[in-house]
This record gives C-alpha cells, structure tokens and sequence, in this order.
C-alpha cells in the first residue's frame, strides 16, 4: 500500500473485560468469556451463554458530559476510542484533529435502542419519547459521539456487511489514508448484547444449542459445532501512515499489507454452503503476497454451522498447496461473536502474537471438522510469525479479509 | 412553589448532567450551564409528561433559567385547573 | 495509480417520479412530492407529512418469490439498480470480481424492525420468527442489489444517514480510483420510518405543510424514502465497451463539525472544509463551479450554516453561483437524499437546466444567495458541488463534471 499504513495502538473492550492487557492475557490462556447473560432475562432464547462485558463503568474511563443518555453502543465505543487514543499515544493537537477520523462496524448497534423507543411509541404514544434517545436510534451516532469526546474533525462512517463488519471498517479507515483523506482513523466496530439482537440470532436459528459449559457452546471447526455464541464489545486499531508514526516515535504495533473484499451472490438465499475465499484471495491480490507468504490465519470462523464450512472450504482452496505450513486460529472460540468488535479484536491478538512470537490456542476444539484441512493449534504455541490474514464472514456471502505484516 | 422550583432544578440537573449546587435559581441554562437545544427538548418532555402540560415551541424560548421555567409551568398548570372547572 | 471516474448509468425512485425521466420531468417542473403519509397511523404526531413514493408498485419490476423476502429499502434499491445498470447498457458482468455495490442507508429496514416490534408487544420477543429476523439487517439492500447482478466484489453498506449517500459514491470513487473495481453499483435507499418520523418530530425539526429550504419563513424538514442509483466506472473500462458518459466524478470531500450530535456548527467549519476538498481534489477553481446542489433540509440551522458555509467557501463568486434544493420537492430521503441528489446533479449537467428551490416565498436576509426560486434554469452546467450534512455534524461533498476527454 501507497503510503504505508501501520498500526499504533488498540482500544479494547472485550467479554474479558475493558482493557488490551486483559484481554491479551486471556486469549493467551485460553481462556473462554462465554457466561451466563446478566444483564436482561435470556430464558426465552435458551438462556445460552455469552460474552457480556461484566460490571461495565464507562465513567471509570472517560469524561463525557451527557454520558448517561448514551446508550450501552456508544458507551462501549467511546471508551474504547478514548483507550485507542491512549494507547497510540495520540496527540491530539488542533490541527491533528482536523486530519483524525473514526470507522466503525456494526451490526446491530442501535438495535436495543431503535425498538425501545418504537416499543415506547406504539404503547405509550408520542408524548412519552424522550427526545435525547432518538439520535441513539440511528446507527451512525455512536461514531458521532466519538468525534464530539475526542474534538475529532477528519470525517466519521459507520458500515455494515454482516458479521466481518470491524473488519470492513479497517477497510475503509485504510482508504481514506492511502487517498489523502485523513492521516490517523481510529478503526473498529461495536455490538452490544441486548435481548434484541439476541432474538435475532436466536429466531433466525443461528445460536449454538443451549449447553451449561463454554466447551459445547462455542466450537469453532469442530465436528460437533452447533452454532454461535454472541457477544458483545468495542474495539479500535489506530491506522496512520508510516511516516507520521515514525516522525513521532509512535510504537508500531503492525502493518497493514492488503485488504480485499468480496461477496458471494449464491449463498445468501441458498442452503448448501460453499468455499468462501473470495475476500481472502482479493486480499493477497491487493498485497501482491502469494498465499505461501502467509504464517497464521486468524479465522473468523465462530462455531456457525455453514459459516465455518464455508471458511473452511475457503481457506483449503485459496492456501491449496501451502496448506501443510499453514496454521489457523479461530479467536472467537475464546471470546464468542463479537459482530462488530470482533475484527479489531482478531487485529490486536494478531499484531501483539507477531511481537511475542506465540499463536494464540483456539479452545473447545475437541475433534476437527473433516473439511479442516489444516492446522489448528488447541494450545498456546510460540511460533515466528510474520505475516497473518484476518479473516471474517458470514452466511450472507459477504466476507473482508486484511494481511498484517509483523513490524 | 419551593417544591416546584425544586423538582425543575432537579430535572435540570439530571437532564443536564449537572450538579443542583450549579443551578442557581437565575442561572443562566444557555450561556451559564452550556445546555443546548436538544438537552432543552428533552427538559420540555419531561416537564409534559410529569406535569401534564402542552408546551409548544414558542414557549420553549423563556427555558433561560430554572425561575423563567417555574413560572411557565405554573402558568400552564394555572390554565389546566382552570380548564377542569367548569 | 489514479483511474478517472464516470458515470454511465442512472437510476432513481423518488416521491416525484419513478425511472429516470419521469424524476426529471417532475423535478424541472417543481412538482410536490409532499403529501399526507399513509403508510403507517400518523394520528399522534404533530405533523403528519412526507414523501411517501405511493404509486410504488414493487410487483412492476420484481417476482414474487423476490418481493416475499426483502423489504421496502431493498426494493426500492433493486429496482434503481436494475434502471441504472440498464441505463449502462451492463446486461451482464464478464468479471463479477471486478464490480461491487456501496450503498448508504440510515435504518437500512425500519419496516421490518417495526413489524418485529409489533409482534414483540403483542406476543412478546419469543413471537418473532425467522421470516423476519432473516429481513431486518441494514446491509441487506446492498446484498440484494448484489444478487440481483451476481456481483462478487466488494458489496458495502454505509450508515451514514443524511450523508450516507455521498459516502457510498466517495467510497466507491475511491476503489475504482485506486484500480480494485471496475464498476460499482452506488448510491442510497431508504424507506418511510415511524420512528423516524416520530423522533424528528420529537425534536420539533419537521415542517407541517410544505418544505421550504432557504426561505424566511421555513419551519423544518420533510420526511421522505426513495432510492437513487448511479454506475460507476473506470474510465478506460467505460471508453472500451463505448458507454454513454453522464459526467465524471472528480472529487470527494469530507469533514466533521465535532460540535453537536444532531445540530451543526454555527460556523459551518465541516462543511467549509469538505466544499474545500472536494474542490481540491477535482482542480476545479472557485470560477468554474456552475451550480451547488444544496443539502437544503428547510430547518432553519441547516439552511442558515449552509449558505454561510458557501460563502465562506465561494467568497465573492457565491452570489453567482446558482443554489437550490431538491429536498423542497421530494423531501429529505436520508441514506438516498445524497444518492438522489448526485443523480440530479448528473443529469443537471447532461441536460443543462438546473432545478428549482420550490415553496420559495420570502427571502431570508441570512440565507442571501441565489436559490433558483421556483422555476428551473436553462443554462450550461459544467460542474457541480453537492453537499449532504448529516448527525453529529458528518459532511460529505461530491464534486462531478461535465467529462471532458481532455481534461486530466
């Protein structure tokens, strides 16, 4: 890419808790932050386990004035922009302010509070809407509040397309540097765990059968898999140029070598899944990497039934012939479905495992699926790694991958 | 007329996310406390609903300060009494 | 590498027309798109009108078994698309990798949220099913699109609200600039919302009768839906298969206010940078500009900003430069206003009459530009800015020209 784009710096919020630190340390130990939910009634989908961010206190983390008519989305967003920016060691400065912007995925972010305030609408009238909730509504508000905590003036967009939705959005952040556009972009996603977005999962027959251990709940590529175990989360890599990193002795974490996109028009409507490699080798085109050039591949493959067959099948014929040395990953196994928070998540464990030469274990893994053709470490593994692919996609045919090279 | 100053000013407060210490009776809400339109929006639901008053946009102009308010609310409180005896 | 940009294709389903030429003949005429809003109960809102597309009949252009399982965005996308890739005369994709979608959207399907809602309250969460959890997402019009085609390139959906539209178009300028598409189906849909309508309400921002962008005497926005669909393309691909060239995209602007989440600057300091960038990027001078199609929601701040913010941008040449509003006709469509509005634009500098701010009565001594009251324009139009101004103070600016082989 022209100019280079590196990462320096990573805004956390995880099932394990708010922080980098804590999240890193958990996915090393293989750890699960699947639980029973606590924040709403969950028995009339099954009462699965998922990965709820605990004992959530923004206020402990950032100063917002009007913080406590932000719904649990742009919560969850704005503290992990305000630790992105600590991590990178932004410097926030007026004029790098007007050149700063934020992407961020969703999926469903303003879902909880959209039919909140239809439900309160349609009950209780007109007269009873608060107007302060109805800018929660709209999906984009969450990045909005970012720029207004921050002061940032670059441009702010949210995107949407399924569940590799951060991923999309490191896309974006990525492009709008290489065009001149900005020259830092906090860049990720977010999904809170809310009864609605659970009853869309739960309704559209996508959740794991209910099971009282993390094992049964979130298998991905195991035989035996039988659903996703959603999650909740904010997460944001911080993207600059190379040059501006390095003029500040910024702490390069990683480099974004290519990035593609792609879609599969047959399998939205259809049942039988098929290889999903198109955004995979769209990636390596646009990185002019060969597919032996890659080390890991952080899959984003999270227990669906279809969903990992298909990245599966895409990984075994887009890595056809190098597969041997190829080892993959599957991070949600750890954390659950994370939607929109999952792609910057699968960049932080990526980046800091290529610093401390080690994979990451993907757990619940009891027997491999026969279409993994490849690799899967079930324990924490030191390993030189230099270049990852970070995959996500989904049953709706829409897939983005990134290749991270190791700085 | 205590009570009712004093639940405004918590309104305020809570809509505002201010402290009640801040809101002096004559505070200006605007240009004092930095409370902007759709914090005044929201301060005009509440008032609606609680008091069970119509406030129209017109009205939402004398919002300047937690006195101004009370003595909006009063008048229209007035005029519902008014309107229930007949 | 930096392709060049054209459009060769539109579409548009808008409350004053549906197909492209029955848009433009409703849009050079000033035709009233506004109307009472029938497609939900209205009885509680104060103000009850819009732009309701209501001779819509999606069993036109679409099977059945199509109709049964999308909703009303995703309808309105395909049929814009269908009407712009035919306008292309792109029948079929001979490398489907080569072409993706980017289209903006706010709710994406607030229709089926809300039925959802409405079995939610009746029967509680447990009564929705999967025929309408598998409908509601907000990339879903983006995928239909896709499918209809058979793209399997990028397929993006912003959520961009008001300015989602000139994002889809920025983001899709910017893959095919860069030589990782060819041609991208881009633009914005969206369908009537009653939280939408309720919440802008809400916020006392929606006009009772009419829209009246820039005038003294406006009192707020309309609410509206539609679709608005451009294909773009890599120029030399455009050259090669001896498309029909509307006009290029020559430059993409964006910027934030960082000041409110609903409410912009007073200064106008987003806008002013966005116009600013988009003219930078195209090289077009300040003296070429032909004509500003404005965001022109009809609020009083939006209106006042903009054209302070055209000012500040145009210096002594605003005053020149003809502004309107085609939101004064059609309402403001959201994630498909902008979308819209490029299609206007487009076909602005193809035919070469400008459309008018209609409803305009009496003029605003701090909204002081030309506005092209009421009646269309006829006059050469070479290039043109158009602006969308959205929450949390989002800017986004389009900047197309009339496509010019020489030009580089």
């Amino acid at each position: 890419m022209k100019p280079r784009i590196v990462i320096t710096g990573f805004g956390v919020v995880s099932p394990f808790g708010v922080g980098k630190q804590v999240f890193w340390s958990k996915v090393k130990a293989g750890a699960s932050g699947l639980k029973p939910i606590s924040t709403f009634d969950a028995s009339g989908c099954g009462s699965p386990l998922a990965g709820e961010v605990e004992d959530f206190r923004p206020e402990q983390v950032i100063k917002y004035k009007g913080l406590s008519f932000l719904d649990r989305t742009s919560k969850l967003v704005c503290t992990a922009a305000q630790l992105a920016v600590d991590d990178a060691g932004l410097e926030l400065t007026r004029e790098a302010k007007t050149r700063t912007g934020v992407v961020l995925g969703t999926t469903h972010g303003s879902l909880h509070s959209f039919s909140t305030f239809d439900r309160g609408l349609m009950t209780k009238g007109f007269a009873s809407i608060s107007p302060l909730l109805f800018p929660n509504t709209v999906p984009n508000v969450p990045a909005g509040h970012v720029t207004l905590m921050l002061g940032l003036e670059g441009f702010s967009s949210t995107v949407s397309s399924g569940l590799s939705n951060g991923l999309a959005a490191v896309k974006l952040a990525a492009q709008m540097i290489v065009n001149g556009r900005a020259r830092a972009v906090l860049a990720g996603g977010v999904d809170s765990l809310t009864l609605e977005t659970l009853v869309q999962f739960y309704a559209a027959g996508l959740l794991a059968k209910p099971a009282t251990d993390g094992a049964a709940a979130c298998s991905p590529f195991d035989k035996d898999r039988s659903g996703i175990s959603l999650a909740e989360g904010a997460s944001f890599a911080v993207l600059e140029t190379y040059e501006q990193a390095a003029a500040r002795g910024a702490t390069i974490h990683g480099e974004i070598l290519g990035c593609g996109s792609a879609f599969d028009p047959k399998a939205v409507y259809r049942l039988n899944p098929e290889a999903n490699g198109g955004a995979m080798s769209a990636a390596l085109e646009n990185s002019g990497l060969s597919p032996g050039s890659i080390d890991f591949v952080s899959a984003g493959a999270n227990g669906g039934v279809s969903g990992d067959k298909m990245e599966a099948l895409g990984i075994k014929a887009v890595f056809k012939g190098v597969l041997p040395r190829l080892k993959v990953g599957a991070m949600k196994s750890m954390t659950g479905e994370c939607q929109g928070a999952s792609g910057a998540l699968q960049i932080c464990a990526a980046c800091l495992g290529m610093q401390e030469g080690v994979i990451p274990p993907t757990i619940n893994l009891r027997e491999k699926d026969a279409d993994c053709d490849f690799e899967i470490a079930t324990e924490l593994q030191k390993a030189n790694i230099n270049t990852v692919m970070v995959c996500g996609s989904d049953n709706s045919g829409l897939g983005t991958s990134l290749i991270i090279g190791k700085q | 007329m205590e009570t009712l100053k004093a639940e405004i000013r918590s309104m305020v407060a809570r809509v505002g996310d201010l402290k009640e210490a801040e809101i002096g009776d004559d505070t200006d809400l605007a240009n004092d406390l930095r409370m902007d339109s759709l914090q005044a929006l929201e301060l005009l639901a509440e008032l609606e609903n609680h008091f069970q008053i119509e406030i129209s946009e017109e009205q939402l102009r004398r919002f300047t300060s937690v006195n101004n308010i009370v003595g909006l609310v009063e008048e229209l409180c007035g005029q519902n009494a008014a309107s229930m005896v007949q | 590498m930096s392709n060049r940009v054209v459009i060769t294709g539109l579409g548009a389903v808008t409350p004053i027309g549906i197909g492209t030429d029955e848009f433009w003949q409703g849009m050079i005429a000033g035709k009233n798109g506004i109307s009472e809003i029938t497609a939900f109960d209205t009885s509680s809102y104060p103000h009850r009108r819009g732009g309701q597309i209501k001779n819509f009949d999606p069993a036109v252009f679409l099977e059945p078994e199509q109709i049964e399982r999308i909703g009303r965005a995703s309808q309105l996308a395909i049929v814009a698309s269908k009407m712009a890739m035919g306008d292309a005369g792109i029948t079929h994709l001979s490398n489907p990798r080569r072409v993706g979608v980017s289209l903006g959207t706010t709710y994406g399907e607030p229709g089926i949220l809300e039925q959802e809602d409405d079995l939610w309250i009746t029967g509680g969460p447990q009564s929705i099913g999967s025929c309408v959890a598998l409908k509601n997402s907000s990339y879903l019009p983006a995928i239909n699109v896709a499918v209809e085609f058979g793209v399997e390139g990028m397929v993006e959906t912003l959520l961009n609200a008001c300015a989602a539209g000139n994002c889809a178009i920025g983001y899709a300028f910017d893959q095919i600039k860069m030589g990782c598409l060819d041609v991208v189906i881009a633009g914005g849909a969206e369908g009537m919302s009653r939280v939408g309508l309720a919440g802008f309400n809400r916020l006392f921002a929606v006009a009772p009768e009419i829209c009246q962008p820039f005038d003294k005497n406006r009192k707020g926005m309309m609410l509206s839906e539609g679709a608005g669909v451009l294909v773009m393309e890599r120029l030399e691909h455009a050259v090669a298969r001896r498309a029909s060239i509307y006009a290029e995209v020559a430059g993409y602007g964006v910027s934030c206010d960082a000041y409110h989440i609903t409410g912009p600057h007073p200064r106008g300091i987003g806008a002013i940078r966005a116009m600013e960038s988009a003219l930078a990027e195209s090289k077009i001078t300040l003296d070429q500009v032909d004509y500003i199609n404005a965001h022109g929601t009809g609020t009083p701040a939006n209106d006042k900003v903009e054209s302070l913010a055209i000012k500040e941008v145009f210096k002594d040449r605003a005053q020149q430069i003809p502004v309107s509003s085609i939101k004064s006709m059609l309402g403001h469509s959201m994630g498909a206003a902008s979308a819209i509005e490029a299609v206007a634009s487009a076909l602005v500098i193809k035919r070469g009459v400008i459309p008018p701010t209609i409803n305009y009565q009496d003029p605003d001594p701090e909204c002081d530009l030309d506005y092209v009251p009421n009646t269309s324009r006829e006059q050469p139009v070479n290039t043109v800015i158009s602006n969308a101004l959205a929450f949390g103070g989002n800017c986004a600016v389009l900047a197309l020209r009339k496509f010019d082989n020489r030009v580089n």
